[in-house]
């Protein structure tokens, strides 16, 4: 979900998927479109006669989501594998949300800190976040620590680009017009500074989602803590036990959840900013 | 984030000098002192001699062979990317059929992320270089096509007016209205997917491959060899580094009459 | 004969959200060629949709529209139109802008060139054929698109409120070396503004336009008022503006104009 617009946040505010959803969700055509797809799946599966070992049917993997409900695969059900990657998703992303916001907005009053800061910042961003795996899992082990620092590193980037743009690109006139009337710094920063920044904000947590989102399904591929639990684990799973229905599910099933953190996010960012 | 004045340059850079001088000096100190066993934290000379050894031939090839492997996957998967994405998503702006055709697909798809492909692809393609070229494909596809759909939406409707009173024909609106009115938009977008496609590149290396500079992470990873895994960790970087910069320069080649910035 | 434009109760209707929002109402007026008329009216009066109606942007509910002798159907560089944020390709230099028209018009190189040529000298903006609009003034800007659209020589020139965005000095002298332009060729113009001056000073007859749905309100011949001593806006604007006669037709004008304004 990394893709889409600029990565410049008033573009990414601009392209809504909220509204494409609301729209697309109230037209027939959407439904009639995914109706023929997901036709079109099954003729091909069937008529071909492939494997099912290969490609399930629709129906397959629709039988398989309910049976994954109520049985185990590994750790638990599909509720328990659910929970892990959540589990895992908010610990890093939060951290991230924090430091990339602290970080990021002090970078953008300070041009000192954003001198010696950016460099090192430039000269990791460029690593894949995933690259970091393997080492991440000798620091902290194959445990829960390694996941939250890929993650982590993946969500860092934009929540820190975009708060320090935030930061510098708030009208000096603004902050003139309430020094002029008395404010203090911290009220400058509290009354100001914030809510100028929201946009922007916003922009760079909904990038750091999906950044966040496409790290945790790849660090339980790549960087597993060996629990056997969380999504990214039901769709290796499948394909080691030659079951792609699991590994289908578990795709809808994460699929799901990278739309709604998005949707959710702009409908938080539509309740607080509401200028 | 830049500025001007020669003065202002010369404090950026020795802030940056400084900066990193500060990091290497750290990491040199804290493994030459034995605060940070080897195993965690390669120390500097080790990670020079990794890199050494690798250009002389490791694991099957040197530099040039890990590189070919990697890039030759990148790019297959991106080009195919840009063939299939551009054309689509175009033709989703002008042809509201295929846009209800396409749309609530690309929708659905969109949100998972590339990575969860990478079993499905290896259960398709087996372990060799289609499955990754697959993923690649899957994930540059998207901000090429969605771009190209909103540079083309986004056309300014006065452009077209302009070029519909001079006496233009349909063709010549699309090429030379629509098509350098879009390009911005879609530039950006291509860049967007050519990280992601390195990106998710490494993600399938360290999953399966056989080389490349994702294998040799993983392969360090799995004799032990931190100096091997943080070696790599640099080439990639700079790949991916180089792949921005040089595209964000042909943007501006081709795009000269903007003045903003997109980044 | 070939250059007057003949509109025959010409009414647009528009359907939004908030239903039917009439534009005009059986506008019918003639203009003869060559002829300059400016439309003036309180907003949302329908002056731009008659202008897209002319241009053949849009078309109208009822009504026709000829130029000449032929229906308008549809846009073409016979009515050349003037924005009021100039809309030039940001993505083509001042050159290219103005000989595009020309060039999809199959004029030949050598003819295109020459024409060009000519225009960026009539415009006064000789050594800035290369640069980008955006790195020119809105007074140049607004130039290069008058040359744009003269280049190809309509028989229609439509002007919407085309010196609005302009400051007040740049817009004085754009008016000015607009009447210079026109007096080349003189097409039949259409110009739409909301500056009382302005019309007075550019006008061969003015019309006043009531609240939408727009009808004709009085029609001024500025013209004859101007009488023998020729149309006032051979001279400066200053000059005109301390004629007596300009300063009755302006109070006559603006008093018509206020009146559509204030009545609810």
């Amino acid at each position: 979900m990394l893709n889409g617009a600029t990565d410049n946040s008033a573009s990414v505010a601009r392209f809504t998927v909220w509204q494409g959803w609301k729209r697309a969700v109230g037209a027939s055509t959407t439904w009639l479109s995914l109706v023929f797809w997901v036709a079109v799946w099954f003729a091909v599966v069937v008529s071909l006669k492939i494997d099912q070992s290969l490609m399930p049917t629709p129906v397959k993997v629709v039988e398989q989501i309910a049976w994954l409900w109520s049985n185990q695969v590994g750790a638990g059900g599909l509720m328990v594998h659910i929970l892990a990657s959540l589990q895992r998703f908010i610990g890093g992303f939060v951290l991230a949300a924090f430091t990339g916001t602290m970080l990021g907005l002090w970078m953008g009053y300070s041009r000192r800190a954003d001198m010696a800061i950016n460099p090192v910042f430039e000269l990791i961003r460029y690593i894949p976040p995933i690259a970091w795996a393997p080492f991440s899992i000798l620091w902290f082990g194959a445990s829960y620590g390694a996941q939250i620092f890929v993650i982590f590193i993946s969500a860092l980037p934009p929540i820190l680009m975009n708060a320090h743009k935030a930061a510098r690109g708030i009208k000096p006139g603004l902050i003139n017009a309430a020094l002029m009337m008395g404010a203090s710094p911290t009220t400058i920063l509290r009354e100001v500074a914030l809510p100028a920044s929201l946009p922007f904000l916003f922009g760079g947590l909904r990038l750091g989602v999906a950044t966040g989102w496409m790290a945790l399904i790849a660090a339980e591929l790549v960087a597993s803590d060996g629990s056997r639990s969380g999504l990214g684990y039901l769709v290796l799973i499948g394909q080691q036990t030659l079951r792609p229905e699991t590994t289908i599910a578990a795709m809808i099933v994460i699929g799901l959840f990278g739309a709604a953190f998005d949707i959710g996010l702009q409908l938080l960012q539509r309740r607080i900013i509401r200028w | 984030m830049l500025s001007k004045t020669s003065k202002d340059k010369f404090e950026r850079l020795s802030y940056a000098a400084v900066s990193m001088a500060g990091l290497f000096f750290i990491w040199w100190g804290v493994t030459a002192l034995g605060w940070v066993s080897p195993f965690v934290l390669p120390p500097p000379w080790e990670v020079l001699d990794a890199l050494d050894r690798i250009s002389r031939g490791y694991m099957g090839g040197n530099l040039w062979v890990h590189f070919s492997a990697s890039m030759s996957v990148v790019l297959s998967g991106y080009v195919l990317a840009v063939i299939v994405g551009v054309p689509l998503g175009m033709a989703m702006a002008f042809l509201p059929v295929v846009n209800r055709l396409f749309g609530p697909l690309i929708m659905i798809l969109r949100p998972v992320p590339p990575p969860a492909w990478i079993p499905l692809a290896i259960l398709w393609f087996g372990i060799g270089l289609s499955g990754k070229v697959f993923v690649v494909f899957v994930a540059a596809v998207v901000p090429c096509l969605l771009n190209a759909y909103l540079g083309v939406m986004e056309t300014p409707r006065k452009m077209l007016d302009v070029a519909r009173m001079l006496g233009a024909s349909r063709w010549t609106v699309f090429r030379e209205v629509v098509v350098p009115s879009a390009l911005p938009i879609l530039l950006t977008g291509m860049r967007i997917a050519l990280g992601n496609a390195w990106a998710t590149l490494v993600a399938a290396e360290l999953v399966v491959s056989t080389a490349g500079f994702g294998f040799l992470i993983i392969n360090g990873y799995h004799t032990f060899e931190d100096s091997i895994m943080a070696a790599a960790m640099f080439p990639i970087a700079l790949i991916g580094a180089a792949m921005n910069i040089g595209f964000l320069i042909l943007e501006k080649r081709l795009v000269p009459w903007r003045r903003e910035t997109t980044e | 004969m070939s250059n007057s434009i003949s509109y025959r109760e010409v009414s647009k209707q528009f359907t939004g959200q908030a239903g039917v929002i009439p534009a005009l109402d059986k506008f019918s007026f003639e203009i003869e060629e060559r002829e300059f008329i400016v439309i003036v009216g309180p907003s949302g009066c329908g002056k731009s949709t008659l202008l897209s109606i002319t241009a053949g942007l849009i078309s109208p509910s009822a009504g026709t529209i000829t130029v000449g002798d032929q229906l308008v159907e549809g846009p073409g560089p016979d009515r050349a139109v003037v924005f009021q944020d100039f809309s030039l390709f940001p993505w083509k230099t001042v050159e290219e802008n103005i000989s595009f028209g020309l060039r999809i018009n199959k004029v030949p190189a050598e003819e295109r060139r020459r024409l060009m040529a000519g225009s960026i000298d009539l415009i006064g903006l000789k050594g800035f054929e290369q640069y980008y609009p955006n790195q020119l003034s809105g007074g140049m800007q607004q130039r290069v698109a008058i040359a744009r659209a003269f280049v190809l020589r309509p028989k229609v020139l439509l002007m919407d409120e085309p010196f609005a965005s302009l400051d007040a000095m740049m817009r004085t002298l754009m008016q000015e070396e607009l009447v210079r332009i026109w007096s080349e060729d003189k097409p039949t113009v259409l110009f739409i503004t909301h500056s009382v001056e302005e019309a007075l000073y550019l006008a061969d007859r003015i019309v006043v336009m009531t609240r939408r749905p727009g009808r004709i309100k009085e029609v001024v011949n500025v013209g004859k008022i101007c009488g023998d001593e020729g149309h006032w806006r051979h001279g400066s604007l200053n000059d005109a503006m301390a004629n007596p006669a300009f300063r009755e037709l302006q109070n006559r004008v603006w008093n018509s104009v206020k009146e559509e304004i204030e009545s609810r």
